[in-house]
């Protein structure tokens, strides 16, 4: 009895629309992480907080081309800013993330304004480029320093609220639709906010492993610990919200409840139940709940909790499928399903999404090559240790 | 310019803001004209009867029609038209499958499209869930597989044309009336899934062989036993309890499965050479439009005196 209306056919929201929540939320999650090192002064967290700011900043260059990738015609996405409206939660959603874009511009600006000026020393177009960024004042006292710092401190509070709201925004986006059951909770938001920072801080400790072990960097023990801690800490959180959610819905025995069930049972049955729960959530959870509560060799310690960042950026991504796809699959006659699957070579395919997750990567390697985003790390020579 | 080395700590002292000044300028600069630049895009007619550029009505207006329709069409060619009005394709315009027309009615010699590769037909004939299952639709690979098409790329239109593709006897809304005919297939095509609930109100359903059991048997024993009566006693619902139900015994529609082409495999039906086939058999003088069941009813059906006023 496979009964699906004509409009329900075909799935809108493609993979794009599963890539776009998962680069924000990477965006919130790096962000809140250079924030408990500027804010909250996670001292531990120094040797990764220059680099997470610059992730956010990147993922955040390239959070919104799924979506004009999406778009038949993007050019008239800017139409929502011109003209917005309160029935338009997307055009909110722009001017929430050009605010935010434009604060983490300027704490970048502030964190590496000395490197910057360092950089602007000499000829060739990097120095022009950089003396251009700094506006011509190449001034670098203790005094400017100082200023800096309170600045940075002032701009990553004010940052971590913003982060919420852009990443719950995306939450409110999908739980605000009340047409469909599978998103329709207040309990989006806070989700959508909690698997943002598991997926951020999982894709920081999964980037400074790479980049360690292809450097022959040292490894901070202190850092990647305090790393595994939080991580342990959020993605618990994060996994019992959404085992909540499923625990609302399945006692609430609403209209929906039926079908849901069935979609979980069968549809979703591998990616939701096997891949999402039982891999990427309860594997990571005892992973770095060892790591945290035994004492281990380094090495293994580090495998786990590299391991786990890498099943945790895989559950989020899940996660992000299992939502968006999900909600797409059942009838609104509550008697049926269509399927989905992403071509390859389509526009909307899988190629295109794998390109522009990895672009984000490319620009951090470009920024790095400007800037260095590990300092203390380049400090250190020798040590053939790493993942 | 002073520059300090990157051990020097930042400490105690009073800081110096005066760096941050140009870039708050510039931030406020930037904002204020972003905040200008939006205000100078709205369009001057938004918002003038509601939220949308007032102007654009006018502008939709202005556009011209570019389909011309199938009366334009018939001014030339009145044979394909009448040919295309009375059988399955008769309520789809012309324009569907040969693109607009606009530019050919001004100049003849401008070419129409002809949207006929397989692609073009699945646009609408194509299984889909969503479609109702009374609409003629068709899984191909299995369609292709069971009538023994060779190769996958084969056009339809190599048996069904587009301007008579069941090659009706007549035209099937001006057929006679019948009971409705509501069998599951109606509504559910293509992959069923019987682990969800039948609900309460579900819609009576009314199957041939409620009311034509002995024929109804006799079919399931024969030769066509595969297909559904319904594929050579189209009907079509016309309200909630009755429909137009037609018996298409044109030889062309049998031939649809039955003819022999280059493009057919052994593996399908029994195929035949047409017209020869009537030579072949037969001593009467050749008639392209004798019905098949002339000779072949017993091959699909019996019929029953006592229902063969009904057998329609």
């Amino acid at each position: 009895m496979n009964y699906v209306f004509p409009n329900e056919l075909h799935v809108t929201w493609t993979v794009m629309i599963v890539l776009y929540p998962y680069i924000t939320g990477l965006v919130a999650g790096s962000f809140i992480v250079s924030s408990l090192y500027h804010v909250f002064g996670q001292k531990e967290l120094k040797p990764i907080a220059r680099f997470s700011l610059a992730s956010a900043f990147v993922f955040l260059l390239f959070a919104t081309m799924p979506l004009l990738i999406h778009l038949g015609h993007p050019e008239r996405a800017f139409n929502m800013m011109i003209t917005p409206h309160f029935t338009s939660a997307m055009a909110g959603f722009g001017y929430i993330y050009g605010s935010y874009m434009i604060l983490v511009a300027l704490e970048i600006w502030f964190v590496m304004r000395g490197d910057f000026i360092a950089r602007a020393r000499g000829g060739g177009p990097v120095a022009w480029f950089c003396r251009a960024l700094v506006l011509f004042n190449t001034d670098d006292t203790p005094a400017t320093r100082e200023a800096d710092h309170r600045i940075v401190k002032f701009l990553a509070g004010l940052g971590i609220p913003l982060a919420c709201t852009l990443h719950g925004y995306v939450g409110f986006l999908f739980g605000s639709i009340k047409a469909n059951p599978w998103w329709a909770t207040p309990l989006m938001f806070v989700i959508f906010i909690f698997s943002a920072i598991v997926s951020g801080i999982s894709v920081l400790i999964f980037h400074y492993f790479v980049v360690s072990r292809i450097n022959r960097w040292k490894i901070d023990a202190e850092c990647v610990k305090s790393l595994g801690r939080y991580l342990w800490g959020f993605m618990m959180v994060a996994v019992a919200l959404e085992l909540m959610e499923l625990l609302s819905l399945a006692y609430e025995q609403t209209e929906a409840t039926d079908v849901l069930g069935h979609l979980i049972r069968t549809r979703l049955f591998f990616s939701y139940v096997i891949l999402q729960f039982m891999l990427c959530s309860l594997v990571p959870f005892v992973m770095l709940g060892i790591t945290a509560l035994f004492k281990l060799k380094e090495r293994t310690a580090y495998l786990l909790i590299w391991l786990s960042s890498c099943l945790l950026l895989l559950q989020v991504l899940l996660m992000r499928w299992n939502v968006v796809v999900g909600g797409q699959l059942v009838s609104k006659s509550m008697r049926g399903f269509t399927d989905y699957f992403p071509g390859i070579w389509e526009k909307e395919g899988l190629i295109t999404a794998v390109v522009i997750f990895t672009l984000p990567f490319g620009l951090l390697y470009v920024f790095h090559r400007l800037v260095s985003l590990f300092p203390d790390a380049e400090k250190l020579p020798e040590i053939k240790s790493g993942a | 310019m002073t520059i300090l080395n990157a051990s020097n700590e930042v400490g105690a002292v009073r800081p110096d803001y005066r760096h941050a000044y140009p870039l708050l300028i510039a931030v406020v600069l930037g904002v204020t004209a972003a905040l200008f630049v939006r205000h100078s895009l709205v369009p001057k007619s938004f918002g003038r009867y509601g939220f949308y550029r007032a102007d654009a009505l006018d502008d939709e207006k202005a556009r011209l029609s570019r389909h011309a329709g199938r009366a334009a069409c018939a001014e030339c060619h009145e044979d394909v038209a009448a040919l295309h009005a009375r059988d399955a394709h008769g309520s789809v315009e012309c324009e569907t499958c040969h693109g607009v027309g606009d530019k050919h009615i001004k100049d003849n010699d401008a070419p129409m499209a002809r949207a006929d590769a397989k692609d073009d037909c699945l646009v609408c004939h194509g299984l889909l869930d969503a479609r109702p299952g009374s609409f003629p639709q068709v899984d191909w690979r299995q369609h292709y597989r069971f009538v023994g098409v060779k190769d996958n790329a084969t056009a339809c239109v190599r048996c069904h044309s587009g301007h008579e593709p069941l090659y009706l006897e007549q035209d099937l809304r001006k057929a006679r009336l019948h009971p409705l005919i509501q069998e599951c297939a109606s509504c559910h095509i293509g992959r069923t899934d019987r682990t969800l609930k039948k609900p309460d109100a579900h819609p009576q359903i009314f199957q041939c062989d409620y009311c034509h059991h002995d024929l109804a048997k006799s079919f399931a024993r024969g030769a066509h036993a595969e297909l559904r009566c319904t594929t050579c006693h189209l009907f079509v619902k016309e309200n909630a309890f009755s429909g137009r139900i037609v018996r298409n015994t044109n030889p062309r529609f049998c031939l649809l499965c039955h003819r022999k082409a280059d493009f057919k495999s052994e593996s399908g039906p029994p195929t035949i050479e047409w017209p020869g086939h009537i030579k072949d058999v037969s001593n009467d003088a050749l008639d392209p439009k004798r019905p098949c069941v002339t000779c072949h009813q017993a091959q699909i059906h019996e019929l029953y005196r006592k229902d063969a006023q009904h057998a329609m």
